[in-house]
């Protein structure tokens, strides 16, 4: 892509530490995001996608610690100070979160929690800055933002909020926009209310997003880019297009397969990927994958090497070498 | 809210009524009497004592004089202090036990509030550790342990402040102000730590750190008001433990406060001074709650009465 990257993660590590000794979240991860591209990243819970996001912004909690490069404009984020990092925040990425509920100050209101983000980065006077919120507000169809301003967040229904927090990530117009698992808290009616949203607000900016989700139903409609994540290492990393039509790692293929599908008809029935994830404290040797991939061979008990296989189309699994 | 608070002044009218009534008769049940001494008065005499104070009439007519006269707001002569009534000497003791008990208050939110968040953000290091520490044996030590060291340290062996006694002066009110103040700083300062972690770790402190906001910021501006509920709620029963702790701190420091009055009365079987102070105490507690539960609601938007 000859597009300008505006993010690029290098031998990204997250590690913790726990009681039960030290647990490897992710695991040299590489990827990008280019400018106005949207990149996915899926994967079972606890494959290490949100703790990607979270090592991004420098918001782990305080027993983790992130190693590896993630350049954002010149600088290493991750070896950025406080005061440093504060600047980025908010101003320059942005971020959603799962569970908008507990994501908004019970206690605040809503301008109040709004404002605070133009106060902090923008030099503007009050009112220009209660102005920039309510349009805002009204771009993400709240309606009659002017009442709904001096209101609680408890007193908003969860796509609302979550819609509040999209409007608020968004009001300093950010570079990036990370959104972790946006729909993942809201009922299905209201999730689609979001995934409308989300793909409007991208054809109408020029906002990257990094998409953290296990629902390839959004992937579908919003990435140009999927990252498949499991137990913290990159598995397949390719367009949007081939992760759907040209899937080459068993593990995808597994995940598009668990996919409920009301279009075929006479087949019904869930095909979840048999097992579970394996224990990150204490990985097996090998392909992480391989004590539930259907295609697993005497050669899964070496890790595989990261292989092109295509147009930008990297695959960890030693199927593709064998091809080649 | 104005039907809510009505609402809970009507319910103090039933609590009160309870309060006074167990009261009544409990100290009517213990043993001895206002009026026995060691050597026996003339049965004449002893009459007519008892006929001026009515203890001569059956029991159940004798509570419902007394109802009678708290509807009044006259809580009667003292069968002890003769010249004074009841109302005089509550009157007499408030304002001190007052002035101890709403220092001992303030310096217990501050500090307690203070050590609390600074042991939070400290969290699992040296300096955490000490203080809470130092608060666990605040809270298990017994204020009638803590006012005879306090005095002996203090007071005799640096002479730096009285040992006792009261006048209208600071030297006389630092011991008494921080023995009492010393178990309800432990417990604030505990209960401070634990909310304002559990806060910190919330989701909206999270996205308040998202936003840029610098850590002093999201502290004040984000974490403060919710770590602080669960220390304002217990503030009612907090000022009903300084209350009653006054009890004995008036005494150890020979305090003439309401206290004082309560304890003496308790031995010299003067029932109406006793009847009087339960009485006091109880509309005091009764009201502490009543003011608590507002402030509480006004800070939590989701309060809504």
């Amino acid at each position: 892509m000859s597009k300008q990257n505006i993010l690029e993660v290098e031998q990204l590590e997250v590690i913790f530490k726990t009681r039960d000794g030290i647990v490897q979240a992710v695991n040299s991860l590489d990827f990008s995001i280019a400018a106005g591209e949207t990149l996915a990243i899926v994967g079972e819970s606890g494959s290490g996608k949100s703790q990607t996001a979270l090592a991004i912004m420098q918001l782990l909690a305080k027993n983790g610690e992130a190693k590896g490069m993630v350049r954002f404009g010149s600088k290493n984020l991750l070896e950025m100070t406080a005061t440093e990092i504060n600047e980025i925040r908010g101003e320059h990425i942005a971020m959603i979160f799962q569970d908008p509920t507990s994501s908004l100050n019970p206690y605040m209101t809503i301008e109040k929690q709004m404002l605070e983000v133009l106060e902090r980065h923008r030099k503007m006077s009050r009112k220009e800055a209660k102005e920039r919120v309510l349009e805002m507000l009204s771009l993400v169809d709240i309606p009659d933002p002017e009442r709904r301003l001096r209101q609680y967040p408890h007193e908003y229904s969860g796509g609302m909020q979550q819609r509040v927090l999209i409007a608020m990530g968004l009001l300093c117009q950010p570079d990036l926009l990370i959104a972790d698992e946006p729909t993942t808290a809201l009922d299905v009616t209201v999730q689609d209310q979001i995934k409308r949203l989300m793909r409007e607000l991208k054809e109408k900016s020029n906002t990257s997003i990094l998409l953290i989700t296990h629902d390839l139903g959004v992937v579908a409609g919003l990435a140009d880019k999927v990252m498949v994540m499991y137990a913290g290492r990159m598995m397949e990393y390719a367009p949007v297009d081939e992760i759907f039509y040209r899937p080459r790692h068993p593990y995808t293929q597994a995940l598009l397969k668990a996919v409920p599908r009301l279009d075929q008809p006479g087949d019904y029935d869930l095909h979840p990927i048999p097992g579970n994830p394996p224990n990150l404290s204490n990985l097996p040797a090998g392909c992480p994958f391989r004590g539930r991939c259907s295609q697993a061979y005497d050669a899964c008990i070496q890790m595989p090497e990261v292989t092109e296989v295509g147009e930008g189309h990297q695959l960890r699994c030693h199927l593709g070498e064998s091809v080649e | 809210m104005l039907k809510y608070a009505l609402n809970r002044l009507a319910w103090a009218i039933p609590t009160l009524l309870l309060l006074i009534t167990v009261a009544f008769f409990m100290i009517r049940v213990a043993p001895g009497g206002p009026f026995d001494s060691e050597k026996s008065l003339p049965p004449e005499i002893e009459q007519n004592i008892k006929a001026k104070y009515h203890l001569d009439e059956p029991v159940i007519q004798q509570y419902f004089r007394y109802l009678g006269q708290v509807l009044r707001f006259d809580f009667g002569p003292s069968f002890q202090y003769r010249d004074w009534t009841v109302n005089q000497l509550i009157a007499d003791g408030f304002p001190v036990s007052l002035s101890i008990g709403a220092l001992a208050m303030l310096l217990s939110f501050v500090l307690g509030i203070g050590i609390g968040t600074m042991a939070a953000l400290r969290q699992n290091t040296g300096l955490d550790h000490g203080l809470m520490g130092v608060a666990m044996l605040g809270i298990s030590i017994p204020n009638f342990v803590i006012a005879p060291l306090l005095i002996l340290a203090v007071a005799i062996n640096l002479g730096w402040l009285p040992s006792g006694g009261w006048e209208w002066n600071w030297r006389n009110m630092v011991l008494p102000v921080i023995t009492l103040a010393l178990p309800v700083t432990a417990y604030i300062a505990r209960l401070m730590r634990g909310s304002m972690i559990d806060v910190l770790n919330s989701d909206f402190i999270r996205t308040a750190r998202a936003k840029g906001l610098s850590e002093i910021t999201v502290i004040r501006r984000h974490a403060m008001k919710p770590a602080l509920l669960p220390v304002i709620s217990y503030m009612g029963p907090a000022a009903a433990g300084l209350i009653t702790g006054s009890v004995v701190i008036e005494r150890i420091f020979a305090i003439p406060g309401i206290g004082s009055y309560f304890v003496q009365g308790a031995m010299n079987r003067d029932y109406t001074l006793v009847m009087g102070v339960v009485i006091f105490y109880g509309v005091l507690i009764i009201a502490f709650n009543f003011i608590v539960d507002l402030i509480y609601a006004w800070l939590n938007p989701r309060i809504q009465y």
